[in-house]
Parts: structure tokens; C-alpha cells; sequence
């Protein structure tokens, strides 16, 4: 799942930015608020972190803005300020959590993925279809009983291919979601994974989730 | 020893009418009596012009013809009026039977110009005179006066004396009647002035309670103008102008002071970030060392913010220990920019400088120190991006001088200048530079009015920020400085 990281103070968002990308999200992560909301436009991130206090443009502003454009993503704002008044605007203005600096970055992690589960409204930590099961959380997954090891990659691609189980997604769409801006666009290479994918989730004869259908899009779920 | 207004204004009322009733009352009097004795002289000079018109100048010699008149008076038991006649050289012609043979006084008078004079009558009761001179009439047969000393030889005085124990009786009782109604109204008057007073200054004592209320906790209340009397509007609106700077001064030190508080939480947040992150997996040596490092900054950072706070707070405290001691400006500045060179390079700010040698003066190095640190931070902050930075001091004669100027101004002269006033109340909306550009301006104008000196601000929208620094060379000894009318100070 991709996350924006708005937040000018640099240890903050350089520590943020890697602890993210460890825990198997893509980052993009900038200092200045116009940059932020022009990335934010740009791209459909699923979770935004959002410091309020903001050079260029502030915070609160930024939020005004994407939600009159019906932006998708989740917005989790990230701010020093603590009092229930500012804690009230923001969640009115359509936040969707706030968390108080200083903070334990577990929680923000935590809270990040709340927020992506709720974006694709999975309800439980944990997605089956059939015989899989993946924990979101642990990112531990399981087919039939026995451990599947993937990579960072082929992990998120399950992932969000779990998240938005049954819809059809194309490749571009996927790769938004499991690169950042620093990966060169290649829509090949979500084939490739697609294909190391199915391999390890097919071991042992168990029957295919993974579907392509008619312009290279793919989709998760049973067949039959 | 205090005056009472009520007291005061009751004394010199009360005197007034007292002083304004007696000299009624003395008018009064006059007029009366004046008229009382014009009315006892016009009846006595009547009865003499009476008695005057039936002496007659005949052959024998001058004659008395009272029969038709009453002279009942002068043959009174008790009180009787006095009357004799005095020829012109000087011998008694007449007395009343009521003299016997006592004498009237004799007085020179001029003819028809009669005089009335108090006297003591021979009964000894008080009395009144009048004494006219007069020609008697002459005979019918008798040949008109030859020579003018014949006249003046026939010229007679007439002392006639009445009684005035009436009239004195009835003075007595009108003084006496004057006197009690004097006090009377007196009294009355008293009272109503007391009354009046005491509810005219009603007001007074309602406005001396409200301020009286007036507490040091509650800054937002202010006196009510209903009600009050004119000559205390302007007091009353003057008295709510200066609660309400009052006000708005704490409060602006209230939130400037939590401002810098929460301040301290992003470099926290930082150095948490930067830990926990670093802590969640095993890392490198090389890792471990980067993480460390970035640490550094943000600790580095914190330090800058206490401190800043910690100075607030001491000149806010009122008193604060100047410390003069000998400083090279040159070296003070290089030393604290080297805490922003990282930040300047990230930013890729060209950075000038122009420093005298060797620029040494006298002053409180770490007030002079936090002062220049935050208008470096505030440089390098806001300098756009590839911008420039120019830092420079100078030293003359009596005062030092240091400045420093960044391009890529965002405020304009006037906003620049409100924004360093410290903050105004419900500007919530506060964006990162007003935090910044207003905690730290703010902080440095403290410093320099304890250092004695001022800060000046430039700024041109678009153009360049620059923050002039400028104090005497000479910090004087360890003194305590009071902490200047922070109400004064506002916009």
C-alpha cells in the first residue's frame, strides 16, 4: 500500500518515511505542503500522514482541499498541537485520526494500517478467500494450513490484490499502490510478480485465486 | 490624611447657606428696623410740626396754645412723652409737665432740617427725640421781623421725646422670630444638602465598588459606563482601556510561553522517531552511527527552544542578572551558525559575510548569544529556497550593531512588524511562519531592550527579510533590569 508522508521537520519524516517502507508500505515523502498536495493529487495514496504546521501551505488547508475533491485517501494527521479544539477541526474537516507528536512510532504504524484496512473496509486484521489466509497485520500468510514465504513485494502485491478482493484491477492501478515515485514505471514487472506469485500459492495443486482477464487485469478470488 | 469628598463638599455647602441665611436674616432685620424707626420719626416729627404750628409770636412775647391738642401724653402716670421748648439763646421756654424740671437735651439744628437722636429719657427708659428749630408764626398785628437778628433771635428748637420701649419690643421679637426660623431653615437646609450629597455621590461609591471588585484573575471584566456621571466617563473608559491592554498583554505572554512549549515537542518527536524507528530491527554499525547523528540535530535544536525558554522566562521573572563581559562579535557569530550550517546546504543558501576586526565589545555573551541564534534560524528557515543569506555586525563609537538578512521575504513591512509584537488572540489559524518568525522575533526584542538596546525590522514582500541588532558596546556592570511595561509595548 503506498502512504505520503507532508511533514517539514526532517528527522520526523525521514525516520517515519523508513519505518514505513520496513513495514512493507511505499513511501513518498516530502517537506513542503504545495509539493504535498500537488503528489497527493498526482497519485491515489491510500493513507496520508499530515503535519499541520506546515511551510508553504498549511495543513488543515491541504486537508480542505483534497476533501473537496473527493480524495480517497485516508488522512492521518500528524501535529504538536494537543488540545481537544484541534483535535475537534480536524477530524471535522475530515480527517480520519490524529495522532499528537511525540508519539511511539508503533502506534503511527498501527494506525496507519487500521486506516488502510478501513479504506478497503476489510473488517478483521485477517483476509481469507478459500483456503488463504493473510494476516494484514503480521503479514504472515498461510494456504492451507502451511506457511507461504514471499518477498516484501510479492507480499504487498498480495496484499492490496486481498484488500480489493473480486474487483478486477489493472496493472497501472497496482503498481500505484505498491511503488513509490522513486520506481521507474514498469508494468511488466507486475506480471513477472503476479507470475512468482501464483507459483508459491499454487504449490501443492491448490487451485488458482489469482485470475487474469481480458486486457491484462487481475483479480483475487475463488473461481467457480 | 485623607479628604472626604462628602465631608468636604457638606462643610462649605452647609457654611454657604449658613453664611447666605445670616446675611438674610441681617437684611431682613435692617429693613425692618429701618422701617420701624422711619415710622416712630415720621410720627414724631408730625406731632413736633404739630405742637411747632401753635407757638405764636404776640406782643407779650411767644406764645403756647395747645387747648386743641392732645397732650395727654405728657401728663402720663407711666410712659409719657417729653416735650420742651428752647428759646434761641439757650433758656427754656416750655417743658411738659411730664419734665418737671428736668431738660431735655438741646441740640443745634439747622431749620427745617430736624434730627432724631436715641436718648435715655428722664424716667430712664429708652427713647427717641426729635428736635426741630422753627420761626413761630408772629401775630397777626405784630410788624414783619425788622433785621435779620430779630428772625435769627426768634428762632426756637422744639425737643420732642417719645418712648421706644415698643418699638424696641417689637425688634426683639422679630430678631428673636428671625432667629428661629433661621435655624429652622438652617436645619432644613442641612438636611437636604446632607441628602443631596449623600445621593449625589451614590454614584462615586457604586464606581469605587466595581473597581473594587475588580480582580487580577479575571482580566476580561470591565467596568460598567451606565450610570456613571459625566466627569467619570472619560476616568472609566480610560480604566477599561488599560484592562483590556492589560488583558491582551498576559495574554499574549501566556500563549507565547505555551507556543514554546509545544515548540519542544517536534524536536522530541524527532529524536523518538528517529529511535524507535532505528531500534524496531536489528541494524548495521553504520546505520546505528546515522541514526545517532541525526539525533544530534534534533537534540541540538531542543537546546536552542530551552534555552530560548529558559530566557523568556527569566526576563519575564522581572529581574535578570546582565552580565557584561568582554565579546568578539566575529567568533560569537561563527560559533552559532555553526548549529545551522547542515540546514543551510540542505536548503543550498548562499551565505555572505562581513565582519569587522576584531570587533570586540563588552555585553552579555549568552544573551547576545540566544538573540543571535534565533535571527539565524529565522534566516535560514525562511530564505526561499537557493536564496541568500547575508550576516554582518559592526562596531562605532558608543553602540554595535548586527545584522542579518535573508531574500525570499514572504511578509510585508507592516505585517512583519504586528507579527513580532507577539500574537494576537484568536489567530489560531497560525501558520509555521508566524510561529517561528513571532516566538523568535519576539524573544529577541526582550534581549535587546535588557541588553539597552532596540531590533529593527525590514522586510519587502517578495524581497528581502532583515533583522537589524543594535545595543550599546558597553554593557554596564551587573545590574538588576525590571522588566519593561510589557502593556506598553503593544501595537
Amino acid at each position: 500500500m503506498r502512504v505520503l508522508i507532508i511533514e517539514d521537520y526532517r528527522p520526523i519524516r525521514d525516520s517515519v518515511a523508513r519505518g514505513l517502507r520496513e513495514a512493507g508500505f511505499a513511501v513518498d515523502a516530502t517537506g513542503d505542503g504545495e509539493e504535498g498536495l500537488w503528489f497527493a493529487i498526482e497519485v491515489e495514496y491510500d493513507v496520508i500522514v499530515l503535519d499541520l504546521m506546515l511551510p508553504g501551505l498549511d495543513g488543515l488547508t491541504i486537508l480542505k482541499r483534497l476533501r473537496a475533491q473527493k480524495h480517497k485517501a485516508h488522512v492521518l494527521i500528524l501535529s504538536a498541537r494537543d488540545t481537544v479544539q484541534d483535535r475537534v477541526a480536524g477530524l471535522n474537516l475530515g480527517a480520519d485520526d490524529y495522532l499528537v507528536k511525540p508519539f511511539a512510532f508503533t502506534e503511527l504504524l498501527a494506525r496507519v494500517q487500521s486506516l488502510v484496512r478501513r479504506r478497503y473496509e476489510a473488517e478483521s486484521r485477517v483476509i481469507q478467500v478459500a483456503d488463504l489466509v493473510i494476516d494484514l497485520q503480521s503479514r504472515a500468510v498461510r494456504r492451507n494450513e502451511a506457511a507461504v514465504e514471499l518477498t516484501a513485494r510479492e507480499y504487498s502485491l498480495l496484499e492490496y490484490l486481498a484488500l480489493r478482493k473480486g474487483q478486477t484491477l489493472t496493472r497501472p492501478e497496482i503498481w500505484e499502490h505498491i511503488y513509490d515515485f522513486n520506481a521507474e514505471l514498469n508494468s511488466n514487472v507486475i506480471d513477472v510478480y503476479v507470475g512468482s506469485l501464483r507459483k508459491k500459492l499454487e504449490r501443492n495443486g491448490s487451485p488458482r485465486l489469482i485470475q487474469i482477464q481480458r486486457g491484462l487485469r487481475y483479480v483475487l478470488e475463488e473461481t467457480g | 490624611m485623607s479628604t472626604s469628598l462628602r465631608r468636604t463638599l457638606f462643610v462649605r455647602t452647609g457654611l454657604c447657606a449658613g453664611l447666605v441665611l445670616l446675611l438674610a436674616g441681617l437684611v431682613l432685620y435692617w429693613l425692618f428696623r429701618s422701617g420701624l424707626q422711619r415710622q416712630v420719626d415720621q410720627t414724631l416729627i408730625d406731632k413736633a410740626n404739630l405742637l411747632a404750628s401753635t407757638v405764636e409770636q404776640t406782643h407779650w412775647g411767644v406764645e403756647l396754645d395747645y387747648t386743641d391738642l392732645d397732650m395727654r401724653e405728657f401728663r402720663a402716670e407711666t410712659g409719657p412723652g417729653y416735650l420742651q421748648l428752647w428759646l434761641a439763646d439757650g433758656t427754656a421756654l416750655y417743658r411738659s409737665p411730664s419734665l418737671q424740671t428736668t431738660d431735655l437735651p438741646l441740640v443745634e439744628v439747622e431749620p427745617e432740617s430736624p434730627r432724631f437722636q436715641n436718648s435715655v429719657l428722664p424716667d430712664h427708659r429708652p427713647g427717641r427725640l426729635a428736635i426741630l428749630s422753627f420761626v413761630p408764626r408772629r401775630e397777626d398785628s405784630l410788624p414783619q421781623a425788622a433785621t435779620d437778628s430779630t428772625a435769627v433771635a426768634s428762632k426756637l428748637t422744639l425737643v420732642l421725646a417719645r418712648d421706644t420701649s415698643d418699638t424696641k419690643a417689637q425688634l426683639a421679637a422679630f430678631r428673636l422670630a428671625l432667629l428661629a426660623v433661621g435655624l429652622a431653615s438652617l436645619l432644613v437646609v442641612t438636611g437636604a444638602i446632607a441628602w443631596a450629597i449623600r445621593s449625589g455621590l451614590k454614584p462615586i461609591a457604586r464606581l469605587a465598588a466595581s473597581i473594587h471588585h475588580l480582580s487580577p484573575n479575571d482580566l476580561a471584566s470591565r467596568l460598567t459606563t451606565d450610570r456613571v456621571p459625566a466627569e467619570f466617563r472619560p476616568v472609566v473608559d480610560r480604566l477599561n482601556q488599560l484592562l483590556a491592554r492589560l488583558e491582551a498583554a498576559f495574554l499574549r505572554e501566556k500563549t507565547m510561553s505555551a507556543d514554546l512549549a509545544h515548540e519542544l515537542r517536534t524536536p522530541l518527536a524527532g529524536l523518538r522517531s528517529i529511535i524507535e524507528v532505528t531500534l524496531s530491527r536489528p541494524r548495521t554499525d553504520e546505520e546505528y552511527a546515522a541514526a545517532l547523528t541525526e539525533c544530534v540535530q534534533s537534540a541540538e535544536h531542543l537546546q536552542h527552544l530551552v534555552e530560548n525558554l529558559l530566557s523568556l522566562a527569566r526576563i519575564e521573572a522581572g529581574s535578570f542578572e546582565i552580565d557584561p563581559v568582554p565579546v568578539a562579535l566575529p567568533s560569537l557569530l561563527r560559533e552559532v551558525w555553526k548549529s545551522f550550517q547542515a540546514a543551510a546546504e540542505e536548503r543550498r543558501l548562499q551565505v555572505r559575510w562581513d565582519l569587522p576586526e576584531p570587533g570586540e565589545i563588552q555585553t552579555d555573551r549568552t544573551l547576545l548569544a540566544v538573540a543571535v541564534n534565533n535571527i539565524m534560524d529565522n534566516a535560514v528557515n525562511y530564505a526561499d529556497r537557493d536564496g541568500e543569506l547575508e550576516f554582518s555586525a559592526r562596531v562605532t563609537g558608543q553602540s554595535a550593531e548586527i545584522r542579518a538578512v535573508n531574500s525570499g521575504s514572504e511578509l510585508t513591512q507592516s505585517e512583519a512588524e504586528t507579527l513580532c509584537d507577539r500574537f494576537r488572540r484568536g489567530d489560531r489559524a497560525r501558520s509555521a511562519t508566524c510561529v517561528h518568525y513571532g516566538l523568535g522575533l519576539s524573544l529577541v526584542r526582550s534581549i535587546l531592550e535588557q541588553l539597552g538596546g532596540e531590533m529593527r525590522i525590514e522586510a519587502e514582500a517578495g524581497g528581502q527579510f532583515a533583522v537589524t541588532l543594535q545595543f550599546p558596546r558597553q554593557g554596564s556592570d551587573r545590574r538588576h533590569v525590571t522588566t519593561p511595561n510589557r502593556g506598553s509595548r503593544s501595537a
